[in-house]
């Protein structure tokens, strides 16, 4: 499968801080952490917009370590299969049923967005 | 950018779902929207009425519960879409005109903030969210310069796919509601101090002769005839009540008998009553039954009369409020019943009218009629004022539905969209008057009584800046005199006064207007001297609630010394007060 450049892949089990904190600019992250193809694509197809001036970017990591990356994101489920992250890097949302890919994508970059994250 | 702009017309008509019934006022060329949680207009403006026909067709099938499914799915899908308009504005707006980081937070927080209340709803029902699902799969999928058109981003277009698909069901919808032959109607009418339901015509809905046309006049600059009026009878108001203070009250019950212009032609009539009574036998021989039916009608209604003449005599002026209070309602109760016997019995006294003996009795009924009435009315003002002065708007008022033309009747098909009230032909209106406006259908298949579906009520008031002249009686207090000019016994003498008030309304503090402060000059005419010739006093004057009551400091011209006043200003002048009895110096000693 391949991805443009909204999409940063990510091969350790955790964010790495660069991505996390980008010098040039703030984002809201989809973090992506099962290989679903369906939820890649509507994420970034979704990402290509610039929502308020703010840009979105997908994080698809290949292979999470779901504990650490607990201790990097605090409240972080164990059954999370994606989660969002605000341009403060607050927890917005998480995804757990991927029935809906599109619309849980794109609900996960609107909490991204919300006052009370960022 | 063009294309969404022309979208958010077509599609998105969908708002407001929770009204039928818009309203506009246009004033001075500028057209505001009169929110429901302030209903307040300029007395003098237009009005524009907007008719949500999709609003109004949900309204007309929940009335009956006649399409339960679909009623549920359109409530629900209008709560999905209830803050789209601002969705959309954002969108075109705002999304590219963010350049600062601060800027940049407040687009996207406000944004985020009401498409997640949207997906929250979407989220709550499977169906919802595989709609919106695909809804983005196929915006996907859509030419990049189509999609460009909505600014790369789904939202505007999915929700733009579900208007589309309410559209069609609110088709369904309205050609059924069509189907039921169901009518549609919209009324206005006026609701003043004077009377309730006076219809109001509204352009485009009915072909009522217009009311009166009346522009409430803005600036008061001098004191009407009916000002100057007032004026006189507190002089002669004032001069009675610092009589009673003088003599602590004593004397009121006198004062009230005095004054009731219909005491004395009660009295009479009853002596001719007890006469005809006594002497029926002698009396009538013709017509017997019918005379003693007619005195027996009579005799309950005169003796309650006199009941409350009596109680008057024996005012107890140990708890003078109360004793009034009570005596004031009971003589309404009564005159009113004794008038309504009055025109009851018309018919039959007209045709016993030869009798010498019954025409001298209705000779005195014609006579003391129009005395009870004008003691009526002056009672029921008290009643109006004392009862409801805290409560404006409550007073017992005349019905009136004066029909001089109908309210068409429309289908779901052929309303039109925008009705126009002109409030200055609406007829005579003062502030805080009320104009209704209801939205009735009729089933005509079902029921052919009109059922009302939704009613509105707004507030008349003068917003802008504005005087009005007005009239108190005042309790004056001297200070910073000399007691060879001043001469009073009491600390304050009661005073009439007339003040030029400035006002301003506002169209959304409800506490503002009920306070209606005024602020303005006051002239007054108080007695200091006691010579028996009133003195002017010019002064400043603060007024609250309708001017009831009033502060003020003033200048006494004469006895050169200033007084500070506080004021009533009820509208009733001299009930219970005799006249002509001016106190002076010379009275005293």
């Amino acid at each position: 499968m391949e991805f443009s450049d909204k999409t940063i892949q990510v091969d350790g089990g955790i964010i790495p801080s660069e991505v996390l904190n980008n010098p040039d600019y703030k984002s809201l992250k989809l973090v992506i952490l099962v290989a679903d193809e369906a939820l890649l694509v509507e994420a970034e197809e979704l990402a290509k917009a610039v929502v308020g001036g703010t840009i979105r970017e997908v994080v698809f990591m290949k292979e999470p370590n779901l504990e650490e990356l607990a201790n990097q994101i605090p409240g972080l489920p164990s059954n999370s299969k994606a989660f969002s992250l605000s341009k403060k890097n607050m927890l917005a949302y998480v995804i757990t049923d991927l029935t809906y890919p599109a619309f849980e994508a794109d609900r996960a970059f609107v909490k991204a967005g919300k006052t009370k994250f960022n | 950018m063009k294309i969404i702009g022309t979208i958010i017309a077509i599609a998105f008509t969908l708002t407001a779902f929770a009204q039928s019934v818009k309203i506009y006022e246009i004033e001075g060329g500028q057209k505001r929207e009169v929110l429901q949680r302030f209903s307040i207009v300029d007395i003098n403006s237009e009005l524009e009425i907007k008719l949500n026909v999709d609003s109004l067709s949900l309204a007309i099938s929940g009335e009956n519960n006649s399409h339960p499914e679909l009623q549920k799915k359109l409530d629900f899908h209008t709560r999905i879409l209830k803050d789209q308009v601002e969705i959309q504005t954002l969108i075109n707006t705002e999304f590219n005109e963010a350049s600062t980081e601060a800027e940049k937070a407040k687009v996207l927080g406000t944004f985020s903030d009401k498409v997640d209340d949207m997906y929250d709803l979407v989220a709550q029902e499977d169906g919802m969210m595989a709609k919106f699902n695909d809804y983005m799969f196929t915006f996907r999928n859509l030419p990049e310069a189509e999609k460009a058109k909505w600014q790369n981003y789904h939202i505007a277009w999915s929700m733009q796919q579900l208007n589309v698909e309410m559209e069609k069901e609110f088709a369904v919808l309205k050609n059924d509601i069509a189907k039921e032959k169901v009518q549609i109607q919209l009324y206005a009418y006026l609701h003043t101090k004077k009377e309730n339901y006076k219809r109001v015509h509204i352009d485009n809905f009915d072909d009522y002769e217009g009311g009166e046309f009346h522009e409430v006049p803005r600036f008061a600059s001098s004191f009407s005839e009916d000002d100057l009026a007032a004026l006189q009878r507190n002089q002669k108001m004032a001069d009675q009540l610092n009589v009673l203070v003088k003599d602590n009250f004593k004397n009121f019950s006198e004062v009230l008998k005095t004054n009731i212009e219909s005491y004395d032609c009660i009295l009479a009539m009853s002596a001719d009553l007890k006469n005809l009574i006594d002497k029926r036998d002698d009396l009538f021989e013709e017509n017997k039954e019918d005379i003693e039916e007619i005195l027996d009608e009579f005799k309950p209604e005169l003796d309650a009369a006199l009941l409350v003449l009596k109680n008057m005599k024996d005012f107890d002026t140990r708890n003078l409020v109360e004793s009034f209070s009570l005596l004031q309602i009971d003589f309404k109760v009564v005159l009113d019943s004794f008038l309504v016997r009055v025109e009851k019995s018309k018919d039959k006294l007209t045709k016993l009218s030869e009798i010498p003996e019954i025409k001298s009795f209705v000779k005195n009924l014609e006579e003391c009629k129009p005395k009870i009435e004008s003691d009526l009315a002056r009672v029921n003002q008290i009643i109006e004022v004392t009862m409801n002065v805290l409560k404006p708007g409550a007073g017992a008022v005349e019905v009136s539905e004066k029909i001089v033309g109908d309210a068409f009747q429309f289908t779901i098909n052929n309303l039109p969209e925008t009705g126009y009230i002109n409030l200055k032909a609406a007829g005579r209106r003062d502030d805080n008057d009320k104009i209704e406006i209801q939205l009735k259908i009729i089933r005509d298949n079902v029921n052919p009584k009109p059922i009302i579906l939704e009613k509105r009520y707004l507030t008349m008031i003068q917003v802008k800046i504005h005087s009005v002249s007005n009239v108190s009686l005042i309790l004056a207090q001297p200070y910073f005199y000399s007691s060879d000019v001043v001469k009073l016994d009491n600390p304050f003498q009661f005073a009439p006064a007339g003040n030029l008030l400035f006002k301003k309304g506002s169209r959304e503090n409800k506490t503002w207007n009920f306070i209606n402060p005024g602020f303005g000059f006051s002239m007054s005419t108080p007695d200091f001297d006691l010579d028996g010739v009133p003195e002017v006093g010019v002064g400043a004057v603060v007024t609250a609630l309708n001017d009831v009551i009033s502060l003020g400091i003033s200048y006494n011209t004469k006895t050169d010394n200033p007084y500070w006043f506080f004021g009533l200003s009820l509208p009733f002048d001299m009930m219970g007060l005799p006249v002509n009895t001016i106190q002076t110096e010379s009275d005293m000693k």
